[in-house]
C-alpha cells in the first residue's frame, strides 16, 4: 500500500521520465516543428498555439503555466505576435529561466522583417505591429535563419550535444535548400499573379514566391470589412483581373466567398502554420500544402502568366 | 573692493555655467525604451430610472484609470493604477511583484486588489457591468476588497492540473461593510489598531474539459476584526466556479462564459452571538458575433449584519465592441430591495482604453 501511495505521489507531483533533457516550449507549432528537427530526442518539446489557431488570439489558459514553469527555454515568434497572451503567462510562470536571459529566444532575430512602420503610429491603423509584420516564418529563407538561431541557443544551453544540434541543422538547411528549388520551380509559371489576402499574413510568402498582393479583405489589420470596403475591393479585383483570395482557416469564409462570387475569383483556404491541416505535419509540408493548393486554385481559375 | 568682488562673482558664475555644460554633456539615456508602459482606461456611464442608488446626474465620467507598469529589474515588476473619479484621484493599486522565488512562490507587496474569489480582481471599468453585483457591494464594498500588505502565491507542483494557493495579510479593507460597524452617531467606523489585520487564503484550480471548454474554481477565506476594539471578527468564505467555452478555430467569433460566486459571512456581533448570512451572483456572457455580446446576471444578497432581509434582482446587457480597445453597452437592471420596494434602472456604458496592447488576463 505504501508503495502504491509513493508511486501515485510521484506521478501526481513533478515526477518526470525525461529528466535531464532540455525542456523547450514554443509559442507556435511552426517553431515546434523546427525545434523538433534540430533537437530530436535530446529535448522534451511542447508548444502552446496549435496551427489552426489565430496566433494573435490565444487564451492565456492556466494549464499553459504547467508547461512554462519547468521550461529551460521558451521560444517565441516575437514582434508582438503573442503580445495579447504570452506576457501574462510568462509573468505567472515563476520560472526565472524564461523571464530573462538565455532561456528566452525570439525566433525573429536576424530574420528579414517586412513592413516595419515608419513615422507616427496610432491605433487608427488597426491592430498594427510596431516592430514589423510578424508572419516572417512564411519565407523559407527566414526558416533557415530561425533554425540557425535555435541550433545556436540549444548548443549554448546544452553544449554536450552541440555537435548533434549542428548536424541536424546542417540536414535541415540542406533539405530546405532542396525543397526551395522544388517550390520555386512549381510556382515559377505563376510569378506576378495578383492575389487578395484576408489578413496581412502573407507578405513574406508573397515576396519570396513572387505573388502580387493587391488588397486585403480586412480594411486594416484586425478590423472586419465594411460594405464599402468590400465594394471597392470587388471593383479593384475586377479591374486588375485578380482571381484568387488567399485566406487563413480561422476567419469566417462567408465574406471572402461573397467577394469571390462578385469578382469571379476563387477562395484558397491555406493555413499559415504547421498543424493547420492534417497533411501539414512539419515546416516543409507547410509550404508543400500552400503551394500545391495555390497552384490548384490558379489552374481552376485559369490563371496563367 | 567692489570691482574685485564683482570679478570673483563673474568667475564663480562662469565656472558654474561650465559645470552645468559638463553635466548636460554627460552620458544620457538615449531613448525612452525603459520608460514604463502607460495606459488609460476610461469608463463613462449614463443612468436613468427610479433606482435610489443611481448617481444624481444622468451622465457620469465614472472613472479614468491610469495604469503605469514596468519591469523593475530581472527579479521584479511594478504595477501602479491611479483612479480619477468624481471624488478626485485615488491610488487604486500600487505594488511590486517578485516574479520568481524558490519553490514556485511569487509575492506581491503594496496596495492591491485581494485575491478574493475571481470577480474581485477585475477593475470596475473592465467588467461588462455598469454596476457591481449586490453581494459584492453588500459584503465587500462598492470597489471590492483592496488591501495594503503582502501576498504570497504558490503554484503547487502538480503535473496533472493547475493548482494555486494564495495567502495575504493586509491592513483592514477600508471600504468593506463586513469589517466596519455603525457607531452611535451613525458613522461607519473600523479598527485603527495596527495589529488588526485582514487574513486571506485562497485555493484555486483549473481544468481543460476539452480543447474548447474549461472549468476554473476556487475557495477563498477572508477574516478580520469588525469593530474598533478588535474583539469581534467577521469570517467570509467564498466559492467561485467559472465555465468558459471558445472554439480555438474560431476564437474571434464566439465565446461563452458562465461565472458563479457565493459569499458566506459569519459576523460576530457579541462575544457569544453572531450573524450568518450569504449572497451570490451568476453571470452569463455570450459572444454571438465577432463584435457583439449579450449577457445577464442574477443577484441575491443578504447583509453582513442582517440575515432576515435580502435583496435580489438581475441585470441584462447588449454590448458592441468595435475593437479590442473599446466597447459600448446598453443595460437594464431590476432590484427588489429588502424593504420590498422595486428599483428599475437603465444604463449606457462606454469603456475605452489607450496605450500599449496589454495582455488579456484569463
Amino acid at each position: 500500500m505504501k508503495k502504491i501511495i509513493l508511486l501515485l505521489s510521484l506521478f501526481i507531483l513533478n515526477f518526470n521520465l525525461s529528466w535531464g533533457k532540455l525542456k523547450i516550449v514554443t509559442t507556435t507549432q511552426d517553431l515546434a516543428s523546427i525545434v523538433n528537427f534540430i533537437g530530436g530526442d535530446k529535448i522534451e518539446l511542447s508548444y502552446i498555439a496549435k496551427g489552426y489557431q489565430d496566433p494573435h488570439f490565444v487564451e492565456a489558459k492556466p494549464s499553459y503555466l504547467l508547461k512554462l514553469r519547468d521550461a529551460d527555454l521558451l521560444i517565441a515568434v516575437g514582434l508582438e505576435l503573442e503580445i495579447g497572451w504570452l506576457p501574462v503567462l510568462v509573468k505567472d510562470s515563476r520560472n526565472p529561466k524564461i523571464l530573462a536571459g538565455k532561456g528566452y529566444l525570439e525566433a525573429s532575430t536576424d530574420c528579414e522583417i517586412l513592413e516595419k512602420p515608419t513615422g507616427q503610429l496610432t491605433r487608427a491603423g488597426g491592430d498594427i505591429h510596431p516592430f514589423g509584420n510578424p508572419h516572417f516564418w512564411l519565407d523559407p529563407n527566414n526558416g533557415k535563419i530561425m533554425a540557425q538561431n535555435i541550433a545556436q541557443r540549444l548548443s549554448e544551453l546544452d553544449p554536450a550535444n552541440a555537435n548533434f544540434y549542428q548536424s541536424n541543422l546542417d540536414i535541415f538547411v540542406s533539405k530546405l535548400a532542396e525543397k526551395q528549388k522544388q517550390w520555386e520551380g512549381l510556382i515559377e509559371p505563376y510569378r506576378g499573379t495578383k492575389i487578395v489576402t484576408y489578413h496581412n499574413s502573407w507578405p513574406n510568402f508573397a515576396k519570396y514566391f513572387g505573388l502580387d498582393v493587391i488588397g486585403y479583405v480586412e480594411p486594416k489589420p484586425g478590423i472586419p470589412p465594411s460594405p464599402s470596403h468590400i465594394f471597392k475591393l470587388v471593383n479593384q479585383m475586377k479591374e486588375e483581373n485578380c482571381k484568387v483570395i488567399l485566406m487563413e482557416p480561422y476567419f469566417d469564409i462567408k465574406t471572402p466567398e461573397s467577394i469571390a462570387r462578385r469578382s469571379g475569383a476563387n477562395v484558397a483556404v491555406v493555413p499559415p502554420s504547421v498543424g493547420g491541416e492534417k497533411e501539414i505535419s512539419d515546416y516543409f509540408s507547410l509550404f508543400d500544402y500552400a503551394i500545391n493548393l495555390l497552384i490548384k486554385t490558379f489552374k481552376d481559375n485559369q490563371v496563367s502568366q | 573692493m567692489k570691482k574685485t568682488l564683482f570679478v570673483i562673482l563673474l568667475l564663480f558664475l562662469a565656472k558654474n555655467i561650465n559645470a552645468q555644460r559638463d553635466v548636460s554633456g554627460a552620458p544620457q539615456q538615449a531613448s525612452n525604451i525603459f520608460n514604463p508602459n502607460i495606459s488609460v482606461v476610461t469608463n463613462i456611464v449614463g443612468s436613468f430610472g427610479n433606482d435610489r442608488t443611481l448617481e444624481p446626474t444622468a451622465f457620469n465620467l465614472s472613472e479614468v484609470e491610469l495604469g503605469i507598469q514596468s519591469v523593475i529589474d530581472p527579479y521584479a515588476r511594478a504595477d501602479i493604477f491611479i483612479a480619477f473619479g468624481a471624488e478626485g484621484a485615488e491610488l487604486e493599486e500600487g505594488y511590486l511583484t517578485w516574479l520568481s522565488m524558490p519553490f514556485g512562490l511569487q509575492s506581491r507587496f503594496g496596495k492591491f486588489r485581494s485575491n478574493w474569489n475571481s470577480f474581485n480582481l477585475i477593475h470596475p471599468p473592465e467588467t461588462p457591468f455598469a454596476d457591481r453585483p449586490l453581494a459584492i457591494v453588500n459584503f465587500l464594498g462598492e470597489e471590492g476588497v483592496v488591501g495594503t500588505g503582502v501576498s504570497l502565491s504558490w503554484l503547487v507542483p502538480v503535473n496533472l492540473f493547475y493548482l494555486k494557493w494564495i495567502a495575504e495579510v493586509t491592513n483592514l479593507p477600508g471600504e468593506s461593510p463586513s469589517f466596519r460597524i455603525i457607531d452611535s452617531s451613525g458613522e461607519l467606523i473600523q479598527s485603527e489598531r495596527k495589529q488588526d489585520l485582514a487574513y486571506l487564503s485562497r485555493l484555486s484550480s483549473y481544468f481543460d474539459l476539452s480543447e474548447s471548454a474549461n472549468l476554473s474554481w476556487g475557495v477563498s477565506y477572508l477574516g478580520a476584526v469588525n469593530e474598533p476594539t478588535g474583539q469581534l471578527w467577521t469570517h467570509l468564505g467564498g466559492l467561485d466556479l467559472t465555465f468558459r467555452w471558445k472554439n480555438p478555430k474560431r476564437a474571434i467569433y464566439s465565446s461563452f462564459l458562465w461565472r458563479n460566486e457565493i459569499i458566506m459571512s459569519k459576523r460576530e456581533v457579541a462575544s457569544d452571538s453572531s450573524v450568518t448570512s450569504w449572497g451570490g451572483f451568476s453571470h452569463i456572457n455570450w459572444q454571438f458575433f465577432r463584435r457583439w455580446h449579450v449577457g445577464g446576471r442574477f443577484d441575491y444578497s443578504q447583509f453582513t449584519d442582517d440575515n432576515d432581509n435580502a435583496e435580489q434582482g438581475g441585470l441584462a446587457y447588449l454590448a458592441f465592441a468595435p475593437s479590442e480597445f473599446s466597447f459600448v453597452s446598453v443595460q437594464g437592471r431590476y432590484i427588489k430591495r429588502a424593504d420590498k420596494t422595486e428599483d428599475w434602472a437603465g444604463f449606457v456604458k462606454l469603456t475605452f482604453n489607450i496605450g500599449p496592447h496589454g495582455a488579456h488576463q484569463f
